[in-house]
């Protein structure tokens, strides 16, 4: 098997997201969200557990944007994905994460009738 | 990663307030999300690790401030700051902080938007009811403590009262309304039981001015429902009573003579009666008819009747003592209670009344004087006022059948 080399800015990126299994996705080095219709998460990948601090297990059920991320839970996230049916955005945003403010880069990815849609996180 | 560790991050996560710890040097230590998302719309991504820079939207010189700290715990305490991002409503943070050991400080924001706003509602509705409640005319609205004290008052109880503030805090509830003798106590108690309580009766208004009051007292609860005390609503129904009060007169009063009706007199009389019996004295009644008074009615036309009805009542009346009851009870017939009277008395009260309305000249509207008589049946109460009034009238028909102008007695 060989390592995904995919990167943030990839233009076909959720394609190859999209087809990846599961393991693939755990080994992409930036924080992998995927989330169902109803935006509860069905998949975390281990960069975003190590970035945050939460384990998959914990976290993989819960409504992301009100019961896992309040804080993108705002007009610059979550309402995006609320009311754009076909979303490919990068925006810069800073995530407390482990209870240090980080600047980082959030790619938006949303497309009507995936199954998963994706939330992805950069260092920046 | 630990499990506790963990529990602690998803804490922190969703705790609904932000939490900053920052050192005297204003370095971010820890910070929860929800504090960088009250501060990103404000602030550049490479200012969020410094605390002084990340709160400056909030406080400008909190750096000067942290520098000067004395060591108080206390530093910033709950200030409110509005903050209005680029094309969105104005939002209001509450943010405090706090010195948790020297040298390390935590601030804490909460977006109070919603409770300003609600804040702002009531007060407005306090406005709105202050406004009411000082405006209203004939109404005192005010509330007392769970004993009856007064403990609120307003320009509505001074203009109704003529009490200021001072002299009416802490009065007691029966200092101001009447509760016709019932005692206070009596009275909360009912009002805590049914919620609210009505009383009426006499108060003491501006100069000693007494007017007649209808309260309203209703139970305001704690928090916890308890009774804590009451609201007090005090209106001057003086108007309303002297209506009422106009009203029952003119409907037991005959129109043409002004003396009781039938009505007017069995209410009066029954009143009278009841003193008698408490007292223990005699009452008498008579009953009277003008003699011949169809002949009159005939004769001279109704006007002229009505105006020899009018000088037999007038007469009846000023020979008779004031706690004497006269009444109509239509036509031409009188009725008249002597309290304190026995029937001996009584039959010398009828026969001064026999005479000095056959002494009475009555001008006709043609200009002629007549003479009227009367015919008066006695008869001391015993049982009750019907059945002495029926042994009266057989006494007037005895007297009627004698010749008339005359006086029997039961």
């Amino acid at each position: 098997m060989t390592l995904p080399s995919w990167q943030f800015e990839d233009s076909n990126l959720y394609d190859e997201l999209l087809a990846a299994t599961d393991v693939e996705l755990d080994e992409v080095p930036f924080g992998v969200i995927a989330l169902g219709e109803d935006h509860r998460v069905v998949f975390y990948n281990a960069a975003e557990s190590a970035l945050s601090g939460l384990s998959a297990t914990r976290v993989i059920g819960s409504h992301f944007f009100t019961e896992v991320a309040p804080c993108t839970n705002n007009f610059m996230v979550a309402y995006r994905f609320q009311t754009e049916e076909s979303l490919d955005a990068t925006v810069d945003y800073v995530f407390t994460l482990r209870m240090n403010p980080t600047p980082v880069r959030l790619r938006l990815l949303r497309r009507p009738g995936e199954r998963r849609q994706f939330l992805l996180v950069q260092r920046s | 990663m630990t499990d506790e560790l963990e529990r602690l991050y998803e804490l922190l996560y969703l705790l609904p307030v932000g939490v900053v710890a920052f050192d005297s040097a204003g370095v971010v230590g820890a910070a929860n999300p929800l504090s960088v998302q009250l501060m990103n719309p404000f602030v550049a991504p490479t200012a969020m690790h410094n605390a002084f820079l990340l709160l400056a939207p909030l406080m400008a010189d909190l750096r000067e401030l942290i520098e000067r700290h004395d060591g108080r715990h206390v530093v910033v305490s709950r200030r409110r700051v509005v903050l209005a991002p680029d094309g969105r409503a104005p939002m209001t943070v509450e943010f405090s902080v706090n010195c948790s050991r020297p040298g390390q400080f935590v601030a804490i924001l909460a977006d109070v938007t919603d409770l300003v706003l609600q804040e702002r509602e009531l007060r407005r509705e306090r406005d709105r009811i202050r406004v009411i409640v000082e405006m209203v005319r004939e109404y005192a609205i005010f509330t007392t403590d769970r004993t009856g004290h007064v403990d609120s008052w307003n320009a509505s109880g001074q203009r109704l009262f003529g009490l200021t503030t001072d002299q009416a805090i802490q009065r007691s509830l029966d200092e101001l309304v009447d509760s016709q003798g019932e005692p206070l106590g009596d009275v909360l108690e009912e009002a805590v039981l049914a919620g609210w309580r009505r009383v009426r009766g006499w108060s003491t208004g501006p100069d000693d001015m007494a007017f007649y009051s209808d309260t309203m007292i209703s139970t305001l609860a704690d928090d916890a429902g308890r009774p804590e005390g009451f609201v007090v609503i005090v209106h001057d129904a003086s108007e309303v009573r002297q209506r009422e009060e106009d009203l029952r007169r003119e409907a037991d009063t005959d129109p043409l003579t002004a003396l009781a009706n039938r009505r007017g007199f069995d209410a009066r009389a029954s009143r009278l009666i009841r003193a008698c019996e408490v007292n223990g004295v005699a009452a008498s009644v008579l009953m009277i008819d003008i003699d011949h008074f169809k002949l009159v009615n005939d004769t001279y036309g109704h006007d002229t009747g009505d105006r020899v009805l009018r000088a037999v009542s007038d007469e009846l009346t000023l020979r008779l003592r004031a706690i004497d009851l006269v009444g109509r009870f239509g036509g031409e017939e009188f009725a008249v209670l002597l309290p304190g009277t026995t029937g001996d008395a009584a039959v010398l009260a009828a026969e001064a009344l026999r005479s000095a309305v056959e002494m009475l000249g009555i001008e006709t509207l043609g200009g002629q004087v007549l003479r009227v008589r009367i015919s008066i049946g006695v008869a001391q109460l015993e049982g009750d006022l019907p059945r002495t009034l029926l042994r009266a009238d057989s006494a007037l028909y005895a007297a009627k059948e004698q010749g008339r102008n005359r006086v029997v007695s039961a």
